[in-house]
């Protein structure tokens, strides 16, 4: 048949391209570029401390213990402490809470914490860099975290400390079965090893005042909040009533008290879950009475499950309006008779906790108590430590974004500046503080290390679920009238096993999902990086919407055209 | 089902379909069950889960993805099979075309299904022959042994022609009605039908990338090819009937001719429906009117050489259509009338649309229309159409 069409020699039946498409320069059709980044994670920036869990899983993931614990320090010198006290808000962001459970990020850190305690791992003693000497008043978590980082930065730090032990809340608030005291010890000595001077019985405003602290190039003070609030109500000074600290402190002193065979506490913070547990320990029927609910309970949530499970009884939705004196007596000691009032919720207004009503006529009565512990939270005393001054006109404590106080050199950290917070955020504070007088006495502007907080978006198809590992407890006959810990900790097995569930969020882990999918071959992989090639990426997306950690990013090509490299 | 031994069976046209693929040792079935076409697929399905057929079967979601599976098998080198019907071959018509495009000699069985609206399960051939420009060699098939047959002869055109081919059979008529159907012996199917040697496959030892992007004079050489592809086939396609015939005894052409010689009037048709029109023929030449018929059994290539020395002769052009491209007429009739265009004796060329979504045709009604047009009674212009409820 006849054709207009000239045939090649042999021609192929079909296109066959043997070469590559490089040739064709893709990238000018695109109009969005994905850029990949490394984000900080959710966890991470839910740490006070900043602490990098992600980073700190991954090396316990590979069993590089040792330098996961050097990760661990980095942020917090108090590893095997918090590990085992924090609330964790680490784990309230964690972002497997959308397949299963969160990490067990406490359970990481407490398990690096023991195993560097077991095994002696000690940081170098920092070299002394600047001539400096920084005075620091209370070693609880913040004081030690400050003399910590300060240490680290080259300064001489010398902590004073009203008691007989170091650790402020840390020894007198919290029990031994949720912080064994040699744990607590070993950790401080640590940190003092570094080079740090530790002065014991030196009260400021008793044993020391401010003038005898004029030698040192700045001061930093974090005394905690050691002072009970009152419940006002009549009867309030009768005995048999104490304050949690109070009670928590004798508990803690080694002459255990003796609060006889019905305690009620009134509380629903820390202090309140702690005495209630210590006198469940001492052999008292014990119960919590708390004005909101369960829910709003600011206590660790762990820690009042623990409570519950252990017998302690909860009264929720009451209040106390007055305590009375019985005629009946046990052990010689008269009876008290706590008179009660339930409760409502007010409306809520947005983004503040609803206010609390008592109800008229639903008043009832609590009979046959042997010890009433008031542990409705703590506030500051500045009036002994002779520093009323710092206090501004509307009498709260006036501190600048560094927390540096009216007086020059003079910080405020720690409890006694924020009211009555956690462990880590008087950690989290300690650091803070260090930095800010590292930036006064050199007068430098130290670079603060800036975030790219990570999206929040994981690809969920690429994380099958795995049920959180669970550590051992201590039976409950076992806690019935013993002080021993109660959180067992994690196994080397569960603890490594627990640190592969953490997904790596917003860190390129180089798994290959971008470079498997991506059409125009535009991923390249180098020795330690993924890079995109712009003169082939067209910007579909695909990347992006399949990376499984939410590391890349579409972002309109106009903005960042210039940054191309 | 019945057993593949070889022998008499009664078997219906879906289960001649299944022993044909297993005949033909087929390696890759992708497909996605649709009525009236679904027992070839479970079947398939069955005997590679059974063991019995060593193929792969891939399940799939759609009749788009069933066809690009076929595609990327196909591609490697494999023998590969596929069944649907209707809205299913719609489905894949885009992939239809890359198939033809890409030079894949894919099988593939339709089991004849009127499209929806309104929605219906029965048997017309628009589905396919709205398919004819997608470069598919397409057979339509009146008993369930040509569909045994043409599937093994489908493999041998398309593994030559390099063109993908569409055995069709009419829903319910062919694929669910059991008929005597010999079964060859499966060495006998070997001889006629050996394995496929490609000239062009998938081989990570020689990376390359087929049908890519193409500048528009090179396309235009391709798609010439394809045209050259279906001329050549013609011959092909009569020249694997004729070993057919020699090798099993029943030889197979692109037309078949009934009665036709000598003869005033031919009908034109196509299907299963041949056989009542082949009554109907009988009962007219009792009566003395010179009628015969023509079956067109292969739609693509359309075989114009042949049907233009087969109605040399013949005043009268019945074409029968069960498919009408809508706003013209019956699609048959249009094949005819551009076939014949210019012949030095062009006869009348009549069209009758019937048996749409399964309405029946009797041999009365096509006895009626024959006589009509060998009274010239018709318009040249216009289908008739009838059956249906009237």
């Amino acid at each position: 048949m006849t054709s207009g069409i000239e045939s090649a020699q042999n021609p192929p039946l079909i296109a066959l391209s043997t070469g590559t498409m490089d040739w064709n320069r893709t990238g000018t059709w695109r109009t969005l570029k994905p850029i990949f980044q490394t984000f900080t994670p959710s966890c991470e920036l839910g740490c006070p401390t900043g602490g990098e869990m992600r980073e700190i899983a991954g090396l316990l993931a590979s069993e590089h213990l040792r330098e996961a614990w050097e990760i661990l320090m980095v942020n917090n010198p108090l590893p095997a402490v918090c590990g085992r006290v924090c609330n964790h808000p680490c784990e309230e962001a964690c972002t497997r809470k959308e397949l299963e459970e969160p990490v067990s990020l406490r359970g990481i850190e407490r398990y690096l914490g023991d195993q560097a305690l077991k095994n002696n791992w000690q940081l170098l003693r920092p070299t002394r860099l600047w001539p400096e000497h920084v005075a620091i008043i209370g070693s609880g978590p913040a004081g030690l975290a400050c003399a910590f980082h300060l240490c680290r930065l080259g300064y001489g730090v010398t902590i004073f400390e009203a008691r007989k032990a170091p650790g402020g809340l840390l020894h007198y608030g919290i029990p031994e079965y949720r912080l064994p005291r040699d744990i607590l010890a070993g950790e401080i000595s640590h940190i003092l090893s570094l080079g740090i001077e530790l002065q014991l019985q030196k009260s400021l405003g008793r044993d020391l005042r401010m003038q005898d602290l004029q030698g040192f190039g700045a001061i930093f003070l974090a005394t905690g909040l050691n002072r009970s609030r009152r419940l006002h109500i009549p009867g309030e000074s009768l005995p048999g009533i104490l304050s949690g600290l109070e009670f928590l402190d004798s508990v803690n002193s080694n002459h255990r008290p003796h609060p006889g065979k019905h305690v009620v506490v009134i509380g629903g913070g820390n202090t309140a879950i702690d005495a209630a547990r210590s006198a469940l320990r001492l052999g008292a029927r014990t119960q919590v009475v708390y004005r909101r609910t369960r829910k709003e309970m600011p206590a660790i949530r762990e820690e009042v499950d623990a409570a519950k499970s252990e017998g302690v009884e909860f009264t929720f939705l009451t209040a106390p309006v007055a305590i009375e004196q019985a005629e009946a007596t046990e052990d010689g000691r008269p009876l008290l008779r706590l008179h009660c009032r339930r409760t409502r919720f007010g409306t809520a207004e947005a983004g503040s906790r609803p206010q609390v009503f008592s109800i008229p006529c639903s008043d009832f009565f609590i009979d046959g108590i042997t010890s009433i512990i008031a542990a409705v939270g703590e506030e500051p005393n500045l009036e002994d430590l002779d520093l009323r001054r710092l206090r501004g006109n509307v009498g709260k404590l006036m501190l600048s974004a560094d927390q540096e106080s009216m007086i020059p050199n003079l910080f405020v950290g720690g409890d006694l500046a924020s009211g009555a917070e956690t462990v880590v955020s008087a950690l989290a504070s300690g650091k803070q503080v260090a930095w800010a007088i590292h930036r006064r006495l050199r007068d430098q502007n130290e670079k603060i290390r800036t975030e790219t907080p990570w999206s929040g978006k994981i690809n969920s198809f690429y994380f099958p679920t795995v049920p959180r590992s669970i550590n051992v407890s201590l039976s409950l006959r076992q806690r019935e009238s013993s002080f021993a810990e109660v959180d067992q900790g994690f196994s080397h097995e569960s603890a490594v096993q627990e640190s592969r569930r953490c997904l790596s969020c917003g860190l390129c882990t180089r798994c290959e999902i971008c470079w498997v999918f991506c059409p125009d071959r535009a991923v390249e992989k180098e020795k330690d990086v993924y890079r995109i090639d712009y003169e082939h990426c067209k910007g579909c997306g695909i990347c992006a919407v399949e990376c499984p950690r939410g590391v890349i990013t579409l972002v309109e090509e106009h903005v960042s055209v210039s940054r191309e490299s | 089902m019945a057993g593949l031994e070889a022998g008499a069976h009664v078997i219906e046209g879906n289960t001649a379909a299944v022993i044909a693929a297993a005949l033909a040792r087929v390696q890759v079935i992708a497909a996605y069950p649709i009525t009236p076409s679904s027992p070839i697929v479970e079947s398939l399905s069955d005997l590679c889960a059974q063991g019995k057929l060593q193929a792969r079967f891939i399940p799939v979601e759609s009749e788009h993805s069933a066809m690009a599976a076929c595609i990327g098998a196909s591609m490697t080198g494999c023998r590969t099979f596929t069944a649907t019907s209707s809205q299913g071959l719609a489905l894949m018509h885009e992939l239809l075309h890359w198939a033809a495009g890409g030079r894949l000699p894919i099988v593939l069985v339709n089991v004849n299904r009127a499209l929806a609206p309104p929605w219906t399960i029965f048997c017309d051939q628009s589905d396919s022959f709205s398919q004819r420009d997608t470069g598919w060699i397409q057979i339509y098939c009146e008993t369930a042994q040509e569909v045994l047959d043409s599937i093994l002869q489908a493999y041998r055109i398309s593994e030559k022609i390099l063109l993908p081919c569409m055995v069709n059979m009419d829903g319910f008529y062919l694929s669910h009605t059991a008929e005597p159907v010999e079964v060859p012996d499966i060495e006998e199917a070997d001889r006629f039908l050996p394995g496929w040697e490609p000239r062009f496959q998938l081989d990570v030892a020689v990376p390359g990338a087929f049908g890519g992007g193409t500048a528009p004079a090179p396309y235009m050489e391709f798609r010439h090819q394809l045209q050259n592809s279906m001329e050549q086939a013609k011959d092909w396609i009569a020249e694997v009937g004729n070993e057919f015939g020699r090798q099993f005894g029943r030889p197979y052409g692109l037309i078949e001719l009934y009665r036709a010689e000598p003869a005033t009037l031919l009908v034109v048709i196509s299907g299963s429906v041949t056989g009542t029109a082949r009554e109907a023929v009988d009962r007219l030449r009792d009566r003395g009117i010179p009628v015969g018929l023509l079956r067109v059994r292969v739609l693509r290539p359309f075989p114009t050489e042949e049907v233009r020395r087969a109605v040399s002769g013949v005043e009268t052009l019945l074409v029968l259509d069960r498919a009408v491209s809508y706003g013209q007429g019956g699609t048959l009739a249009q094949e005819l009338k551009s076939a014949l265009y210019g012949h030095h004796r062009m006869p009348h060329i009549f069209s009758g649309v019937m048996g749409l979504g399964g309405a029946p045709v009797s041999r009365e009604m096509i006895e009626e229309t024959i006589l009509m047009a060998w009274e010239k009674k018709l318009d040249s212009c216009r289908s008739l159409w009838f059956g249906g409820t009237k």
